[in-house]
């Protein structure tokens, strides 16, 4: 249920995200066919950490900063990870090609079949992770017309110390997507009070 | 309000009946804080009640008994947590479906239940196991026609009349009727308790109502300071007269007697009564009274205001001023309707089989009522002795008298018909005669009146003083029963005592004839009133204002 991704670099794709991109509470996705039925497996950047190989060897480097890339041994390993807490599935009505061919965040998902309950199945390493329009994560939330968080608990341990956060940044984005703004008061309320209390901010 | 079913449920026959029903209600989870107690859990939406009768199965010295407990208190064991319910306009089920909780069987409660145990056929009643069901026994509702065999302290196999008084508060509509014996709150007696407006006076029409059908044929007199009962006429001829007549053209007699015909005989009084009527005698007054009433009432049983001056006169041997003060406060006293010089004789036309007698008493004063009660209930008191020894047959047959505002006749402090109120409930049962107690407030009845009144129906009281009373006179009312008190609504009763087994909380059924006691409709009545006033002919009335117009020749 937790993954880590690895954001792409300069150099790595034509167009690599930028930093608002994988914001944390980013919801994200992967497409995986599970007999012959395209998927789409939803997730949320809960945690980032930045890799750097080179710490701690402050020494001199041999390279020319022009001959970066083609010197064995001085390759830029430097990366940013992101963590991963999945959070259900959704059927996918549209080819899932030009879904992920597609990676500008705003063309139409369309979800059949939404779940939010444990997914089964894994993602495959050099799986790639999308990020999810808002109107796909609208569709995530909305399937059966009511507003619907029921990963919350999963969320909730799997993201561990950041829990209550990205719950918040989850409704933060829900609030902008859809009009359960009752609701989603009384998820805040109960989230920011249960996170003060299990910090011992209040009694 | 009249029933508009004459269904008329038959008492049980018998006790051996099965006592649990296949409606599993929860699951014992632990001993509770008192001996008796244990808590169990069940899921928050079965609408299992405080007062409710569960049971289960144990083992009793070999034999498998059903023990019988009475659910005392509920408490939420589990529910959806308070930052749920943080906004009221939002559902607290919106905000769970939302984070993906399970609201159907959400809610799970804890029940508190007080043993009653298991029914000893050998002693007729409850016996108290005196052991606690292990965690995890499975617990029943309780069947409903056994409850109907045994809660009520009654013998069904025997031929006693029992009384219809309504049925069991949790249970729906008629499903477990409560029947109580009324021979056995005939003897030891019967309090109705409830604050005003809670049907006090139609609980007690209904016990009159199954007191006077032909199973029962009670001989009942009622003392109505309200004239509240006069609609027990229609026993006789609306449309549910029929439940009243018997196969042998029995139908009960409804005797109203109104103020204009209450008298008190002046034999009947006694020198205390007599010396409570006159205003503030002096010693030498009461000396002269006492030996002049002393040997009147030897001589005769017909005795004027007069002859008692008379005989004063002839005690102090010549007209003194101690004479003309005791003549002014006689006939100031006694040179009344409601005095009348003839003994009664005949107590007959008062009390008899299947007869009820109101006596309405709402124009006579309070100490006049409490002395008319006093003189009647002394004679009846007599009569009733010299039956049961034998000596005189003028009343061959139990009586049973009911007080409506009862703590008008056995108030805490003093009243002329306190003492002999007293004496009949302390020793009436013996002899046949049985009191009815009605009241609004238990705390203004005399305490050992209270206590001596083996039957209880309490039915809504909320002022504390009157809890506090019930709590030290009535043995029978446990806390768990006073507990529910306050929470009663009007025609909710609980009845404990002597006539029931262990205290039940019912529904008083409706009444076959029509209440009398409403309260007046305020608001309809003043408008009434002002319509009248303002369509009175105003032509005539002018015509009069002017007293040349009038004629005043007589016709």
């Amino acid at each position: 249920m937790d993954y880590v991704a690895q954001t792409f670099r300069d150099g790595e794709r034509e167009d690599p995200p930028t930093r608002d991109e994988y914001e944390f509470g980013q919801p994200v996705y992967a497409t995986e066919t599970v007999r012959g039925t395209p998927y789409a497996v939803i997730g949320v950047v809960y945690d980032t950490q930045l890799v750097d190989p080179d710490q701690g060897r402050d020494g001199p480097r041999l390279s020319a900063p022009d001959q970066e890339m083609f010197v064995p041994g001085y390759v830029n390993e430097k990366q940013t990870m992101l963590g991963i807490a999945l959070l259900g599935t959704a059927e996918l009505n549209a080819d899932p090609h030009r879904q992920s061919s597609s990676d500008d965040g705003d063309d139409p998902q369309s979800f059949t079949a939404v779940s939010q309950s444990m997914p089964q199945w894994t993602l495959d390493i050099d799986d790639f992770v999308y990020a999810l329009s808002d109107d796909g994560f609208r569709q995530f939330h909305t399937y059966d017309g009511t507003l619907n968080l029921e990963y919350y608990e999963r969320l909730i341990a799997t993201a561990g110390q950041f829990g209550p956060e990205v719950a918040l940044a989850i409704v933060d984005r829900l609030r902008r997507l859809t009009d359960a703004d009752a609701v989603l008061d009384v998820v805040e309320k109960k989230v920011r009070w249960q996170s003060s209390e299990s910090r011992g901010v209040i009694r | 309000m009249t029933s508009d079913d004459d269904d008329l449920p038959s008492p049980p026959a018998t006790r051996d009946l099965p006592a649990l029903t296949e409606t599993p209600i929860g699951t014992v989870a632990c001993p509770g804080d008192d001996p008796s107690e244990f808590e169990f859990i069940a899921p928050g939406d079965q609408g299992l009640r405080t007062g409710e009768f569960v049971a289960y199965n144990a083992t009793v010295g070999g034999e498998q008994e059903a023990i019988l407990a009475r659910v005392t208190n509920t408490a939420q064991e589990r529910g959806l947590p308070g930052e749920f319910l943080a906004n009221p306009d939002v559902d607290p089920a919106e905000v769970a479906g939302a984070l993906g909780v399970p609201t159907e069987d959400t809610e799970l409660s804890r029940f508190t239940a007080r043993t009653i145990g298991y029914f000893d056929e050998q002693i007729s009643t409850f016996t108290n196991p005196r052991i606690q069901p292990q965690p995890g026994t499975r617990l029943l509702l309780a069947a409903d026609t056994y409850l109907e065999a045994v809660l009520p302290s009654a013998d069904w196999d025997s031929e006693s009349g029992t009384g219809h008084l309504g049925w069991l508060l949790n249970r729906p509509h008629g499903a477990a009727n409560i029947h109580i014996p009324i021979d056995t709150f005939a003897a030891t007696h019967l309090a109705i308790l409830a604050s005003t407006g809670s049907g006090k006076s139609y609980t007690a029409s209904v016990l009159i109502e199954e007191m006077m059908r032909p199973a029962s044929r009670a001989a009942m007199l009622i003392f109505d300071p309200h004239g509240e009962y006069d609609t027990l006429r229609k026993m006789r001829r609306d449309k549910h007269s029929h439940v009243f007549e018997g196969d042998d053209g029995y139908r009960p007699e409804i005797e109203i007697i109104t103020p204009d015909e209450i008298t008190i005989p002046i034999p009947d009084l006694t020198y205390s009564d007599l010396l409570a009527l006159l205003d503030g005698p002096s010693d030498r007054m009461r000396y002269v009274l006492n030996e002049a009433w002393r040997d009147l009432t030897d001589e005769s049983n017909h005795i004027t205001p007069q002859d008692i001056i008379n005989k004063c006169e002839a005690v102090e041997g010549e007209r003194s001023g101690t004479v003309d003060a005791l003549a002014w406060r006689l006939n100031k006293s006694l040179n009344r309707d409601l005095f009348v010089p003839a003994a009664r004789d005949d107590l007959t036309d008062l009390v008899a089989p299947g007869q009820v007698t109101v006596l309405k008493l709402n124009r006579l004063s309070q100490s006049d009522q409490q002395m008319l009660a006093a003189a009647l209930l002394r004679k009846l008191y007599e009569a009733r002795e010299a039956a049961t020894r034998g000596e005189d047959d003028a009343i061959d047959h139990p009586v049973f008298s009911l007080f409506e505002e009862g703590h008008r006749f056995a108030p805490d402090g003093d009243a002329r018909s306190l003492g002999i109120l007293r004496r009949i409930l302390s020793e009436g049962r013996k002899f046949g005669f049985g009191v009815g107690i009605i009241s609004q407030r238990p705390s203004k009845i005399d305490p050992d009146v209270l206590s001596q009144c083996g039957t209880q129906i309490i039915m809504q009281i909320q002022n504390p003083n009157d809890q506090q009373a019930i709590r030290t006179s009535v043995e029978s009312a446990g806390e768990d029963v006073l507990d529910e008190l306050p929470g009663l609504t009007p025609g909710q009763a609980v009845v404990a005592g002597d006539a029931m087994n262990t205290p039940v909380l019912l529904n008083v059924r409706a009444r076959h004839t029509e209440h009398g006691a409403d309260s007046p409709e305020a608001t309809k009545e003043w408008k009434t009133a002002y319509d009248r006033g303002e369509n009175e002919p105003t032509g005539v009335t002018d015509a009069y204002d002017r007293s040349d117009d009038v004629d005043e020749t007589p016709l």
